[in-house]
C-alpha cells in the first residue's frame, strides 16, 4: 500500500500525466481548434508549476525509496515546466504550424516533460532507464515531426540511431552496476562504495558506460555528432527543448550520478579525469568548429556543445572528493553554478529560438547574411537576438556574464586550473562568432527595406525575457535563492547559503 | 565444464561488441537497427546472468522494463524509417546527406 504522502509527491508528474491524456482524448472526440488546445496543455503546466512551488525542499525518499524529492529536484521541476511551457507556446504561435496533427505537437511536449520531471526526482536506477526514455522516445517524434520533409526526418533517424547507441551503452552500465553492487538504488550503491575502499574493475566498467549514455544526451564531445544535424532538421521550438530540456535532463541524471553515488575518492579518481577530458574537448571542438558556421541552426547547435563544457567544469568542481583543492568546504558552490548556468542559458536560447522562428517565416534562409540589417527591419527582434548572443558569450552585465564568472570563479576555488585555462580560452574564442551576427544585424545595409511585424505575443515574450535576461545579470541571487539547500550529495549536511559574487 | 556467471558475461559482451560493429560498419538503416536491439538484448542477457548467480531478483524486472521500452522504441524508429523510405526510396545511411556531416 502506497503512503498518502508518496502520491503527494507525485502531484506534478500525476496532473501533468492525466491533463496531456484528458487533452489528447478531447481532441479527438470534439475536434478542438488547436488554440484552444494550446491554451489547455498552458493551463495544466501553470496548475502544475503552482503545486510544485507549493511543496518544501527538505530531502524525502518516497515510493519505496525509487524516489528523492529535494532542493535540485525541486528546482529542476519547475525548470522543465517553463522550458515546456515556452516549447509549446512557441509551437503554435510563432513558427510555421505544422501540417498535420497540431493537437499532437501541443500534447507531446507535455509527455517529454513528466519524463524529464521524474529524471529530476530518480533515486533508482530502474525509473532513471524508463524516464530518460519516455523523455527520449517522444523527443524522437517531435524532432521528425514534418516527416514530408527530407531534413526533419533524417535529424530525426540520425537522433534515433545516436539515441538507441546510448540506451544500449546506458543498459550495459546499469548491468554491472547492479551486477557488482547487488542493487540499483542510488543510496544503496553510494554505501557500497563507501564500504569497499578499492574500486573492483566491473564498477569502473560500468561506471563508464553509464557515463558514455549520459554523454550522448547532455552532447559532450566524443558523443557529439547527432547535435548540431538535429538542431539543424529539427522545428525551431523542438531544437530549443532539446537543447535547453534534454540538456538540463542529462544534467541533471549526470550531477545525481557523480555527486550522488560516484563520490567516493576511488571512484573519483576514474570520472573527474575522465570528465575533464569531456570538458576541455567539448570546449575546444564546441567553440571552434561553430566559428565557420553560416547556418544560425547549426552555430547554435556547435556552441550549445562549448555550453556543455563550461557546465561539466561546474559539475567536476562540485565534487568533494577534488584531492587539492584549496577551499574543500566550497563543494556547493559547484552546484549552484550549474544552475545559474542552465537558468541563464534557458532564457539566452528560447530569446534567441524565438527570434529565429519568426525570422524562419519572413527571410529566404536562416544563414548569417539574411540577417544583414534587421535593425533596420524590427529594431525588437534585432535587439533581443543580439543580447541573447552577447548573454551566451558571457558579456556583463547579462546573465550569460554571472553564470560564466561563477564557472571560473569554482574552477579557480576548487584548483581546476588546467580546466581553468581552457574555460577562459573558450569564453574569447566564443566572442568571435556570437559578434558576427551582430555586426550583419545592426552593420550591413538591408537587401529587403519591409518592416516586419510582431503579434502581440510575440513582442511580449520577447521584451519579457530581455528583461530577465538584465536583470538575473544583476541580481544573480534571485536564482541562488531559489536554489539554496540543493544539495545532491546523501551524507553532506545541507549547504550553507553561498553568496554568489555581488554586484 | 561448470557454466559459471563469467560465461555468461562473455557471451553477452560478445554480442554487444557484435551489435556494436554492426552500428557503425553496416550502412543499411534497417541493420542498424537490428544491431541496436542486440546490443539492448546483450544488455539483458547480463542483467539476468548476474540476478541468477548474485540471488536479487530486482536485474530480472529490470529486464521486462527494457523488452517493454525497447518495444515502444522500435515502434517509432521503424515508423521513421518507413516514412524516410517512402520520401527516398532507399535506406542507405551514405543517401543522408541532406545535413553535411
Amino acid at each position: 500500500m502506497i503512503p498518502a504522502s508518496d502520491i503527494a509527491y507525485f502531484a506534478p508528474e500525476l496532473i501533468l500525466t492525466i491533463w496531456a491524456m484528458g487533452l489528447l482524448l478531447a481532441e479527438a472526440f470534439f475536434s478542438l481548434e488547436p488554440r484552444t488546445i494550446t491554451s489547455g496543455a498552458l493551463a495544466g503546466i501553470l496548475a502544475c508549476f503552482l503545486v510544485t512551488a507549493l511543496f518544501d525542499a527538505t530531502p524525502t525518499l518516497f515510493w519505496s525509496d525509487m524516489c528523492k524529492w529535494d532542493g535540485a529536484a525541486k528546482f529542476f521541476h519547475l525548470f522543465f515546466l517553463a522550458v515546456a511551457a515556452l516549447v509549446i507556446w512557441m509551437g503554435d504561435e510563432v513558427q510555421e504550424p505544422v501540417s498535420h496533427g497540431r493537437g499532437e505537437f501541443v500534447v507531446l511536449p507535455l509527455f517529454t516533460t513528466v519524463g524529464l520531471m521524474l529524471l529530476a526526482a530518480t533515486n533508482d536506477f530502474m525509473l532513471l532507464f524508463i524516464s530518460l526514455e519516455l523523455a527520449t522516445i517522444s523527443f524522437y517524434i517531435l524532432v521528425a515531426y514534418q516527416r514530408r520533409n527530407l531534413t526533419a526526418l533524417e535529424a530525426g533517424v540520425k537522433y534515433l540511431i545516436l539515441g538507441g547507441l546510448s540506451s544500449a551503452f546506458l543498459v550495459m552500465g546499469i548491468a554491472y552496476l547492479f551486477g557488482i553492487t547487488g542493487s540499483t538504488r542510488f543510496d544503496a550503491i553510494f554505501n557500497w562504495l563507501h564500504g569497499h575502499h578499492a574500486l573492483q574493475t566491473g564498477v569502473s566498467f560500468g561506471m563508464l558506460l553509464v557515463l558514455t549514455g549520459v554523454g550522448f544526451k547532455i552532447a559532450t564531445v566524443p558523443f557529439h555528432s547527432w547535435a548540431p544535424d538535429v538542431y539543424e532538421g529539427a522545428p525551431n521550438s523542438i531544437t530549443a527543448f532539446l537543447s535547453v530540456g534534454s540538456k538540463a535532463g542529462g544534467l541533471i541524471i549526470l550531477m545525481r550520478l557523480v555527486l550522488g553515488i560516484f563520490d567516493t575518492e576511488s571512484a573519483a579518481a576514474v570520472w573527474i579525469p575522465v570528465l575533464s577530458v569531456g570538458a576541455i574537448a567539448s570546449l575546444l571542438l564546441g567553440n571552434l568548429s561553430a566559428i565557420p558556421q553560416r547556418n544560425l541552426k547549426r552555430m547554435l547547435g556547435y556552441s550549445s556543445i562549448g555550453h556543455t563544457g563550461f557546465i561539466l567544469v561546474a559539475v567536476i568542481g562540485a565534487s568533494v572528493s577534488l584531492a587539492a583543492s584549496p577551499y574543500p568546504t566550497d563543494a556547493a558552490t559547484g552546484q549552484i553554478a550549474v544552475t545559474v548556468y542552465l537558468v541563464s542559458y534557458l532564457l539566452a536560447t528560447f530569446t534567441a529560438f524565438i527570434v529565429l522562428a519568426v525570422l524562419e517565416r519572413r527571410l529566404p534562409g536562416l544563414e548569417i547574411h539574411h540577417l544583414a540589417g534587421l535593425s533596420q527591419r524590427s529594431p525588437l527582434l534585432a535587439a533581443a537576438f543580439a543580447l541573447s548572443l552577447v548573454s551566451l558569450a558571457g558579456i556583463p552585465p547579462l546573465s550569460g556574464f554571472i553564470a560564466k564568472a561563477l564557472v571560473v570563479l569554482v574552477a579557480w576555488n576548487r584548483g581546476l586550473y588546467t580546466l581553468l585555462f581552457f574555460t577562459i580560452f573558450a569564453a574569447v574564442a566564443a566572442l568571435y562568432y556570437y559578434l558576427g551576427p551582430i555586426k550583419a544585424m545592426y552593420w550591413s545595409e538591408p537587401l529587403d527595406e519591409t518592416p516586419i511585424r510582431l503579434n502581440r505575443a510575440t513582442s511580449g515574450v520577447l521584451t519579457a525575457l530581455i528583461v530577465l535576461l538584465i536583470v538575473t545579470g544583476f541580481w544573480a541571487q534571485s536564482i541562488s535563492a531559489l536554489v539554496n539547500g540543493s544539495n545532491l550529495s546523501p551524507n553532506a549536511t545541507p549547504a550553507a547559503p553561498v553568496a554568489l559574487i555581488q554586484h | 565444464m561448470e557454466i559459471t556467471l563469467n560465461h555468461y558475461l562473455a557471451v553477452a559482451a560478445t554480442l554487444f561488441v557484435i551489435g556494436l560493429m554492426g552500428v557503425m560498419m553496416r550502412r543499411n538503416l534497417i541493420i542498424i537497427y537490428m544491431s541496436l536491439e542486440m546490443m539492448l538484448q546483450a544488455a539483458n542477457l547480463t542483467l539476468v546472468a548476474f540476478s541468477r548467480f548474485n540471488g536479487h531478483l530486482d536485474g530480472q524486472v529490470f529486464v521486462f522494463f527494457v523488452i517493454t521500452v525497447a518495444a515502444a522504441e522500435v515502434a517509432v524508429g521503424l515508423a521513421l524509417i518507413v516514412a524516410l523510405f517512402r520520401l527516398r526510396q532507399t535506406t542507405q545511411v551514405d543517401n543522408l546527406t541532406t545535413l553535411k556531416f
